[in-house]
């Protein structure tokens, strides 16, 4: 039996089914593979079903009565804005949620604005947050360099002492002893890096719950403003 | 001004189509098992209410999260294997409390449309779970 779609109409199920996975990041790949199995044998029945039309046309029929991406695997219908909180399992989701629950939808543009404050604080620190683990990238990395050249010719530093006639490398107790004090610089320097690494990696996190705090909130504005300028009621 | 009633009117049938869809998924997998495309097609059988197929999916994972439903794949001799899914024992079980449950309900609705008062059985008790803000 012949389990694939025509070229044109395969290409167009292709681009659909990479949205989905999109929608299922953070689910294992087993699982991931067998919610695109299933969603593929699906729009196959469907597009083998429609006789009318080319292959695209039943293609795209095929796409539009199964759905966007999003509500195919939206774990539950409905959900609320703190209930897709619970869903990400995460504790800034279920903060955001709530916070977005608790002020915008009692108060309404009194809410709005709270919300609208607490975005922006978080932007500047986020902002803050990437500026300082760049800063100890940075520094880490100059100040490794400068314990490497210490380590290997440490006399440098001392002569460019003596040229410049007062003492403009300071080792502080291993003055004298400035492969010493190279190692340790080193060692500390490379730790303030590999700190702020790990600051730019986690920073995926914050930002992408900072992107999810987002949406929330201009969903809320959006609603607010479909909704003629009335208080939103309810979540 | 319309517009914005026409609008909430849409979101209150979207909400309850929402809510009874769950449980009209597990009344078509109490009668059999079904793959997710069967399942739809049984549930917008001619003048039935139109669904997005999608919808469908969720509703899947979450019944077979919670332990209501089983699933098996199964070589299909018209495509690429399907998917099968069943109600397991405790999923029989939490379709006929529910379907009660939503038979009073349903009761409840037409009476107040009717003469004012719930049909509710004697002894019945309607549960009616009320927001705080009310």
């Amino acid at each position: 039996m012949n389990n694939h779609f025509p070229p044109a109409a395969e290409k167009i199920v292709a681009d659909y089914l990479e949205k989905l996975k999109a929608h299922l990041k953070g689910m294992n790949e087993k699982d991931q593979q067998e919610v695109l199995a299933e969603i593929r044998s699906h729009l196959f029945e469907s597009f083998a079903g429609d006789g009318e039309g080319d292959e695209i046309d039943r293609a795209l029929r095929a796409l539009k009565r199964l759905g966007e991406p999003a509500d195919v695997v939206s774990s539950r219908v409905g959900a609320s804005v703190a209930q897709m909180g619970r869903k990400k399992k995460s504790l800034l989701y279920i903060l955001a949620g709530s916070l977005v629950v608790l002020f915008a939808a009692p108060l309404g543009m009194g809410g709005l604005g709270v919300v609208v404050g607490l975005l922006a604080g978080l932007v500047a620190l986020l902002i803050g947050y990437f500026a300082t683990a760049v800063a100890f990238v940075v520094s880490g990395f100059v100040c490794a360099l400068v314990g490497l050249v210490a380590i290997v010719s440490p006399d440098i530093f001392l002569d460019i002492n003596r040229w410049a006639g007062e003492t403009v490398f300071q080792f502080g107790p291993f003055q004298n002893h400035p492969q010493v004090a190279g190692i340790l610089t080193l060692i500390i320097s490379l730790m303030l890096a590999a700190l702020g690494l790990l600051m730019l990696w986690s920073g995926k996190f914050i930002w992408r719950g900072l992107r999810y705090v987002f949406r929330l909130g201009l969903d809320k504005v959006r609603s607010l403003f479909t909704r003629g300028h009335h208080p939103v009621h309810g979540a | 001004m319309n517009k914005i009633m026409a609008e909430e009117s849409d979101n209150k049938v979207t909400q309850l189509r929402k809510g009874i869809l769950e449980l009209a998924v597990m009344a078509a997998l109490f009668q059999d098992r079904h793959y997710g495309y069967s399942l739809v097609r049984s549930l917008t059988a001619p003048g039935s209410v139109e669904i997005k197929e999608g919808t469908v999916y969720p509703i899947l994972a979450r019944l077979s999260r919670e332990g209501l439903v089983r699933s098996d794949w199964v070589e299909s001799s018209q495509g690429p294997p399907r998917k099968y899914y069943e109600l397991t024992a405790a999923g029989r079980g939490a379709y006929e409390s529910l379907q009660a449950e939503f038979r009073r309900l349903v009761r409840l609705v037409e009476g107040a449309a009717g003469d004012g008062k719930p049909q509710a059985a004697a002894g019945e008790k309607i549960q009616i779970r009320r927001k705080k803000d009310e």
